[in-house]
């Protein structure tokens, strides 16, 4: 009983380690992979950068336009398109 | 001239997904077709739309500045609303068109990307001085998510 325990949790125990092996193969292709392109990424990341703080302008730049407009124009646009089509639907005959 | 359904061109998720679009900012425009566009279409280049005439602009950021694109959000969920658009005929009677097309006309690549198209069911043909009025429903939304 307790020999055979102990082939078990020998065997599981070979098993973790293999893995644990692959897992840190794995690992050191997956560093390899991304050294690859590294100097990219860097300069994705700064373009990214560079795009958020031109996001946030804009995003400020629209909150201003819009506080000004809104909801007046809004309002006046779909009072427009109420008396358009009240004009259109009167028919003139000629 | 009543509401229709919205129909989405494919492309319009993945450039969203892509951050291509922004309702909060962009530039959206409606423009005109008298062709049925096909929902593989992504840019405005590939729409045929109606020839100049009767005030309608065509070509590339041709048609109508929708400038009145708002957004809402509630409880989760966010709703992009677009107030009635008043098209009229001026100086000419405008070429039929039977679909509205409404496409993003800030985006650069791809350039002016497509949203989605409205089928008004037959061609619309305004003699100078009329109007239409395209109603984006001003309560559902042209779009929500959640």
């Amino acid at each position: 009983m307790g020999a055979t325990m102990n082939t078990t949790n020998n065997m599981l125990t070979e098993q973790k380690a293999a893995l644990r092996a692959r897992m840190a193969e794995l690992r050191d292709e997956i560093d390899g992979v991304k050294a690859l392109s590294a100097s990219k990424q860097a300069e994705l990341d700064s373009a990214i950068a560079e795009q958020n703080a031109l996001d946030a302008k804009i995003a400020s730049l629209a909150a201003e336009v819009d506080a000004i407009e809104q909801p007046r124009l809004h309002e006046l646009k779909m009072e427009l398109g109420l008396v358009a089509q009240a004009e259109s639907a009167i028919r003139v005959s000629q | 001239m009543p509401n229709a359904a919205m129909n989405k061109f494919n492309d319009y998720v993945d450039q969203e997904a892509r951050a291509v679009h922004n309702w909060g900012a962009h530039t959206f425009k409606v423009a005109l077709t008298n062709v049925a566009p096909s929902p593989n279409n992504a840019v405005l280049a590939d729409i045929t739309q109606i020839a100049a005439s009767g005030g309608y602009v065509a070509g590339a950021g041709g048609g109508y500045l929708l400038d009145s694109v708002t957004m809402s959000k509630a409880n989760g969920v966010t709703k992009v609303t677009i107030a009635d658009e008043v098209i009229t005929a001026v100086g000419g009677d405008m070429a039929p068109f039977r679909y509205a097309v409404i496409y993003n006309d800030s985006t650069v690549s791809p350039t002016d990307a497509l949203v989605c198209w409205y089928d008004y069911g037959s061609p619309v043909t305004l003699a100078s001085g009329e109007s239409i009025t395209l109603d984006f429903d001003n309560a559902a939304g042209v779009w929500t998510k959640s």
